[in-house]
């Protein structure tokens, strides 16, 4: 079976939200709904700020909470890897959203229906990238073929710093890791080194 | 039956996209970049993909509005007929009380860049001197700047900075702003290049840099003469360039001399070492270039920060080399356009003959108290692409001389902060709804809008308008304006195009630009051959043109206002990902990005301050209060306070971030544009929790 995922480039991330709109529009979501996310991380780490994007989706987890949890088997794991959810099944009773660590499934107001990311796949199979990846300004999100072991060889990583640690249902996205420049003239106190995101 | 139109965003903005929209049954159904746009590679911003929701929003206004009373919100729908035969009768009332129309003022601006967009000057034109406001409140100084030293404001072509060794962003956040060209950067970063960052934020952009500098706000020019001296001290000089082709550089070399670095250290808040540091890296490693932002330009010495910026180029050799130079907005394209264009901001009134300048009366953009005091007095204003209440300093002042004149009129295609204040609303058409040229200010790309459908309700483009009030006032009063209402909008385009442009762009018609990507071709290297514009023909450090000015002729900044102990922090506005300016800002999606208003405040300022995360805080001055909700970051110094541009007005009828900010002009401005530029980060404020 494949494994398709994202892989998510946080040395080029703008944080411009291109991806997270550009997906909520062609999909058609009421304003505010969205299926992909740009958080911003931001703490301390020896007197210099750690700041970068991250843009995270359904992350098309190998072992995913919503299709176990699902009591409607709305779910399904496609042979390609990507987790897809059947609109016609759904019930709206949020078992789904309450169970992804990620929040990836979402209530849409309009329908009482839970929505998801569904990998654009229908775009994918007409040989062109989902909304999100296609729509980045700087190619900081990319498909990924994890069957293929390129992960391994690239020496992707599984985690990105300030950012919880979640690898039980075993998501399906990889990223370059952090790189920081140094900073000169920040005002970080000298016993505030807290960490806060 | 689905079709794909071609179109391009209109936005003030550097990136100018091409678009491609898809439209089924007359409705729009998606719209997303144009593969075929060289410099965007067909990716848009958050906003461009928001352009659906902004076509069909349930704010956007469809028919002409008579309001009954200026901000009372009670609005009655009227006709086109109506509205315009109102405003055309009091245009000639005006005439015959006055026997001019100076009482009538006209304040447009670039809230859409559309070159069709200029018949709204052409039609203020063709009715003989009335008043009109002015410059820019954008790059005034920064333009006037580089004019000083080069002549003239040329610019790389923006891929160009692939070829830089190292490429300093100074005052700019790209990754928020130009997105498009973060891929650019990264690409020359992966060659190798180092980019550096220089900004009293740690932006998005600074982020991403090798090395950031926080620097004090307002003290580049400061920073860049201390640069100059370590480049002088330590012989990283481009000896050959300075002695052949600059001007006044003993004078410049003997000011540096006297230039003390610990001082310089002290007052843009950056350790003498890391100026050093920074001074070698952009010495040593060639070629190098630097982007100046608009940021820094906005702060009263905006101007000679800008060319104290800039001479470090020269002192390095950099100029006129690909790879190196200075990349700065400019409006170089305007002057291959027609005469309309020509006359319009923000080429402002340089470099056209003294027959054209109509003659006026003219007054600098945002002086909205000037307004109020003119003999003989306003009795009408149009503004058009233009929200001065949102983006004009003091904004309670500008809506109590909106109040006081007698019949104010606002085409736009929101009730936004000025609008409700308008007597007349005339609603405008998206770009999609009409025939449109747009040319960027940036990578000079030149395309079209098609009209993708029709305009939605009664919608009208600004030409449009323009051109029925002609033909209105024509029945009213023949002859009064001589605006040609015979010609339609792609005959206009055609004659604005066609005396320079087509030649440039290689085509017959506008139409042309449908087919593939076309571009200004500006030299993508600037002043290879050296020959200057200035008066002396050199590259000039020291500046006649400058001191006939009144400014300093060396690029010396003055020195800048700072906090009090009523109002220790500064309150700066910073544009967001999620607006441009106050447009988008009202769109769910965007809005839903950041639900409230924010005020970002340093987490030792909060802590004296009794706030927390989410706190809600007062922002007070002189002016005014605002509400906010703070959010805490490391990112900006303890002496700043920030929130983004629109935030404040995410609901209309909240206060904006510009009601707390006095009016003062930038150094420089008037050279180009007839009037300085506008300060904009020189707005002191103190903090108080709400309980």
């Amino acid at each position: 079976m494949e494994q398709r995922g994202f892989l998510f480039n946080p040395n080029r991330c703008l944080g411009c939200r291109s991806c997270q709109v550009a997906c909520a529009i062609n999909h058609g979501l009421p304003p505010g709904v969205f299926l992909r996310k740009v958080t911003e991380i931001e703490f301390i780490r020896d007197k210099q700020i750690v700041k970068y994007y991250l843009s995270s989706s359904c992350n098309h987890c190998q072992n995913p909470e919503c299709f176990r949890n699902c009591p409607e088997h709305a779910y399904q794991k496609r042979r390609d890897g990507i987790v897809v959810q059947d609109q016609s099944r759904c019930k709206g009773c949020g078992t789904c959203t309450r169970s992804c660590p990620f929040q990836a499934p979402v209530i849409n107001p309009l329908t009482s229906k839970v929505t998801k990311c569904d990998f654009c796949h229908g775009r994918i199979e007409e040989d062109e990238n989902p909304f999100c990846v296609a729509s980045c300004p700087v190619d900081a999100l990319q498909l990924l073929n994890l069957s293929t072991g390129i992960d391994i060889v690239l020496k992707l990583q599984k985690e990105l710093p300030g950012v919880p640690r979640i690898q039980l249902t075993r998501p399906s996205v990889r990223y370059i890791p952090l790189q920081l420049g140094r900073q000169v003239g920040l005002q970080v106190g000298e016993n505030r080194g807290d960490e806060h995101n | 039956m689905t079709k794909v139109y071609c179109n391009v965003c209109p936005a003030d903005c550097p990136a100018s996209c091409r678009m491609l929209t898809e439209v089924q049954n007359g409705r729009i159904i998606s719209i997303n970049g144009d593969p075929r746009d060289a410099y965007t590679k067909g990716t848009l911003c958050a906003k461009g993909y928001a352009y659906p929701e902004r076509i069909y929003a349930s704010d956007r206004i469809l028919y002409p509005l008579k309001q009954r009373g200026k901000g009372s919100g009670k609005w009655d729908r009227v006709s086109w007929e109506e509205a315009l035969e109102a405003i055309a009768t009091k245009l000639i009332a005006i005439r015959e009380n006055y026997g001019n129309l100076l009482p009538v003022c006209l304040d447009k601006y670039m809230g859409t860049t559309g070159i069709l967009s200029h018949s709204v000057q052409g039609f203020f034109h063709s009715l003989g001197p009335v008043t009109q406001m002015i410059g820019t409140p954008c790059v005034a100084a920064g333009t006037d700047a580089m004019s000083l030293n080069y002549g003239k404001c040329q610019k790389p072509a923006p891929e160009d900075m692939l070829n830089s060794r190292l490429i300093i962003i100074w005052g700019a956040n790209a990754a928020w702003t130009v997105p498009h060209q973060m891929r650019y950067i990264f690409e020359a970063q992966e060659q190798g290049a180092k980019l550096i960052v220089i900004d009293p934020i740690l932006t998005a952009t600074a982020a991403r840099s090798d090395l950031y500098f926080q620097i004090r706000p307002g003290t580049d020019g400061v920073l860049a003469l201390g640069l100059a001296k370590v480049l002088l001290d330590e012989d990283l000089l481009d000896h050959q360039f300075l002695t052949k082709h600059t001007y006044g550089w003993p004078e410049y070399k003997d000011y540096l001399a006297t230039v003390d670095l610990q001082e310089v250290s002290e007052i843009t808040a950056i350790p003498l070492t890391d100026i050093c540091e920074l001074a070698h890296l952009y010495g040593t490693s060639k070629p190098a270039t630097i982007w100046i932002g608009l940021g820094l330009q906005r702060s009263l010495a905006g101007g000679q920060n800008t060319r104290a910026i800039d001479s470090l180029a020269a002192l390095s050799g950099n100029i006129g080399k690909a790879g190196g130079n200075v990349h700065h907005l400019s409006y170089e394209y305007l002057t291959y356009a027609g005469e309309y264009t020509r006359l319009q901001l923000p080429s402002g009134i340089a470099g056209i003959s003294d027959q054209q300048i109509p003659k006026d009366r003219i007054i600098g953009t945002g002086r909205f108290s000037e307004l109020a005091n003119l003999d003989p007095p306003l009795e009408l204003l149009w503004i058009a692409g233009r929200n001065p209440v949102s983006q004009d300093p003091d904004s309670n002042k500008i809506k109590e001389v909106l109040r006081k004149i007698p019949l104010v009129v606002v085409a736009d295609q929101f009730l936004t902060a000025t609008a409700q204040l308008a007597d007349y609303f005339l609603p405008v058409t998206s770009p999609f709804e009409f025939e449109d040229v747009v040319i960027s200010y940036w990578h000079y790309g030149a395309a079209m809008n098609e009209q993708a459908i029709a305009p939605l309700g009664e919608c009208q483009s600004d030409f449009a308008i323009m051109r029925q009030l002609a033909a209105t006032l024509n029945r009213l009063s023949p002859g009064f304006s001589s605006f040609p209402t015979e010609r339609n909008a792609e005959e206009w385009l055609d004659r604005e195009l066609k005396p320079h442009l087509y030649g440039l762009l290689g085509i017959t018609h506008y139409q042309d630009l449908r087919d593939r990507y076309f571009r200004v071709p500006l030299p993508s290297v600037p002043w290879q051959d050296y020959r200057f514009s200035t008066p002396s023909g050199k590259y000039e450090f020291f500046s006649l043109h400058a001191e006939k000015y009144g400014l300093t002729p060396l690029p010396i900044p003055d020195f800048q206002p700072s906090s009090s102990v009523a109002y220790p922090l500064r309150f700066m506005t910073i544009h967001s990902y999620a607006s441009l300016n106050s447009q988008f800002s009202n769109l769910g999606n965007l809005r839903s990005l950041e639900k409230l208003p924010i005020l970002y405040v340093h987490p030792e300022t909060a802590r004296l301050k009794n706030l927390e995360q989410g706190s809600k805080v007062k922002v007070y001055n002189q002016l005014g209060e605002i509400e906010f909700h703070t959010a805490l970051s490391f990112t900006i110094p303890r002496d700043i306070v920030v929130t983004d541009l629109g935030s404040a007005s995410r609901n209309y009828e909240n206060e904006n971030a510009n009601a707390l900010l006095r009016f003062s002009e930038t150094d420089l401005g008037h050279l180009f544009t007839g009037y300085k530029g506008i300060s904009f980060t020189n707005c002191f404020v103190n903090l108080k929790k709400v309980e």
